[in-house]
């Protein structure tokens, strides 16, 4: 299991990567066609807001892989190595429930935006392509939550790290 | 249940969950979320849920993954050691040149890198080695690094400080203004520090071998990579020629053409640095996320409204208000990252800073200066932690006796803050 969520994790990484550049590559062209040719491009902001959809929430799953979300350890040098397995587990648990309930609550206005037919004010761009792009990324972080969970459940009760 | 009373249970939940080890971001929505529906029910608590993350996409948040980028990109493509080269040739000679280089270097490395993090890290690895070979006092060699490392986030453009503008509702280029003095400031006064330091212990601070006048030039010129880019990023913004997200990509997309045309960079490297940049965003949004329900929370248990009554009922003078607060955030300090200080505490602090008349961007440069001393003091004192993860065989006590006497500089900045808010003020009004 964690091999295939580890994967699509990174995939989902990769595609953000694709953005970031595009990101930084279209301010850049966006700036020197103002500044040589008075010419910007039309809707940079739009376009720049869907790109940062999926920078800011595709590359959530990999970081939590990859424990990188900010936890306060400061009880880890009181607290027997079991003890804090199990917070870690419960650490894990809290993490799942919040992106499990946060993916669920977006479907509704992810709805809305298909039922009114909500778009961009000026490229008119569909903004539930940008509620797709946000719930892929909260949607896998639920898949790589509940991997680790079961992987620090085992290890608070075994004492060893699941394979 | 006044709604007052949901919110401070709400914060102390926040803190017992957060030492409990529950990862910020989750422990932060969870409890907004909880105590959003004890006001106003699970109905309206999941509205405001669920669209969360749709309102944190606007354009002014694509401004931290560009300018993280660029941090990054400048990180890894040795800039920092050119960096520390040209401020060798600056102070060579002198007695305590060395650890006076890496506060010039940390200072020029904070203009484009914006992470105290980033710069404590790389400098460890570049000065700390070169102070031990000169035979430096290891307290003064690392005690210098931590404390110049903690300039990154002072010295614009920094992550922090557009975390404050988007948690405020301010504005980054006038924090980025507000934020250079001050942190000039605290650079000069460092300086001073490590000159009182070695007047007081010749012995930890030797002077080095002087060097000639064409290799000192040599140095110094090769600061032209720090001066495009600083003025790319932050001078663009003042010049009114970008906008900050776009001085943010054209700055990160300068770093890279540079990295490349000095031969620093590899596509490897480039792959790395983008993907090492998607971690850093994808962290600091999981948190934004669940400090915005929880500031949704915050305001509706009008807590900031009942801090406000508390302090006419007892009639407090404002700068002691202010002072109790910042007695809090040293406290906070060590025990929270810089972050989590500023995405938990804005939405109450805030609104009684402003109504006790005091202004919001001064208010933020006092916060991230405050916020900064927690990078170097125990137990969380992150900076402290990277030179001792890449130093081990430095005994962390040694670090900790190190910073000591530069926590004297910072305490002489906020003094200065607090006496000439003008310090931090007087830019922005000019520029603005």
């Amino acid at each position: 299991m964690i091999p295939f969520v580890a994967a699509v994790a990174r995939f989902l990484t990769r595609v953000a990567a694709a953005f970031l550049l595009a990101m930084m590559l279209i301010n850049v062209v966006d700036v020197g066609l103002r500044v040589t040719v008075n010419e910007p491009i039309f809707g940079t902001y739009e376009i720049v807001e869907f790109l940062l959809a999926a920078v800011a929430f595709l590359a959530i799953p990999e970081a939590f892989l990859r424990d990188q979300h900010i936890t306060i350890e400061l009880i880890d040098q009181v607290l027997p190595p079991r003890v804090i397995d199990a917070l870690r587990a419960f650490g894990t648990l809290c993490a799942l429930v919040f992106v499990t309930l946060m993916v669920w609550h977006m479907v509704q206005p992810a709805l809305d935006y298909i039922e009114f037919n909500e778009i961009t004010m000026d490229l008119q761009l569909p903004l539930i392509w940008k509620a797709v792009l946000i719930m892929t990324g909260v949607g896998a972080a639920v898949l790589t939550a509940l991997v680790l969970f079961v992987r620090d459940l085992k290890r608070a009760f075994t004492g060893e790290a699941a394979a | 249940m006044s709604t007052q009373l949901i919110g401070a249970f709400g914060i102390t939940a926040l803190v017992v969950l957060t030492l409990l080890r529950v990862p910020l971001g989750a422990a932060m929505g969870l409890v907004g979320l909880a105590g959003y529906a004890a006001i106003d029910g699970w109905d309206r608590a999941f509205i405001v849920f669920g669209t969360t993350p749709f309102s944190l996409t606007h354009y002014s948040f694509s401004v931290l993954p560009l300018f993280i980028l660029m941090g990054t990109v400048a990180t890894r493509s040795n800039m920092s050691h050119e960096l520390f080269a040209a401020a060798n040739a600056v102070f060579a000679g002198r007695r305590g040149a060395l650890p006076m280089a890496t506060i010039g270097a940390c200072a020029g490395f904070s203009a484009i890198s914006g992470s105290s993090l980033a710069t404590a890290a790389t400098f460890t690895q570049i000065a700390v080695p070169e102070m031990r070979r000169y035979g430096y006092h290891e307290q003064l060699a690392t005690g210098s690094v931590a404390a110049a490392g903690t300039l990154g986030i002072l010295i614009p453009p920094s992550v922090i400080m557009v975390i404050y503008a988007l948690a405020a509702e301010e504005s980054v280029p006038m924090l980025f203004a507000a934020g250079m003095i001050p942190g000039i400031l605290l650079a000069l006064l460092f300086l001073v520090t490590v000159f009182v330091i070695s007047r007081i212990r010749p012995d930890w601070a030797p002077a080095g071998p002087l060097m000639p006048w064409s290799e000192r030039v040599r140095a110094i010129a090769a600061m032209w990579k720090l001066f495009l880019l600083f003025g790319l990023a932050v001078g663009g913004i003042y010049g009114g020629w970008f906008s900050p997200t776009e001085a943010a990509g054209i700055a990160a997309f300068a770093a890279i053409v540079i990295a490349f045309a000095t031969r620093q960079m590899t596509w490897r490297v480039l792959y790395d640095c983008v993907i090492e940049t998607l971690h850093t965003t994808a962290m600091l949004m999981f948190i934004i996320v669940g400090a915005w329900v929880f500031a949704y929370f915050v305001v509706q248990t009008r807590l900031p409204t009942g801090l406000i009554d508390l302090i006419r009922y007892f009639d407090l003078a404002p700068w002691a208000v202010i002072m109790m607060i910042l007695v809090f955030y040293i406290i906070l300090g060590c025990v929270l990252d810089a972050v989590a200080i500023i995405l938990v505490t804005v939405p109450v602090f805030l609104p009684v800073v402003i109504a006790l008349g005091y202004d919001p961007v001064w208010y933020g440069i006092l916060m991230v200066v405050v916020v900064e001393i927690g990078l170097i003091t125990p137990p969380v004192g992150l900076n402290i932690f990277v030179i001792r993860a890449q130093m081990p065989d430095i005994e962390l006590v040694t670090v900790f006796k190190g910073i000591m006497p530069f926590l004297v500089a910072d305490a002489v900045l906020i003094a200065l803050l607090l006496i000439f808010p003008q310090i931090a003020l007087w830019l922005p009004g000019i520029l603005f």
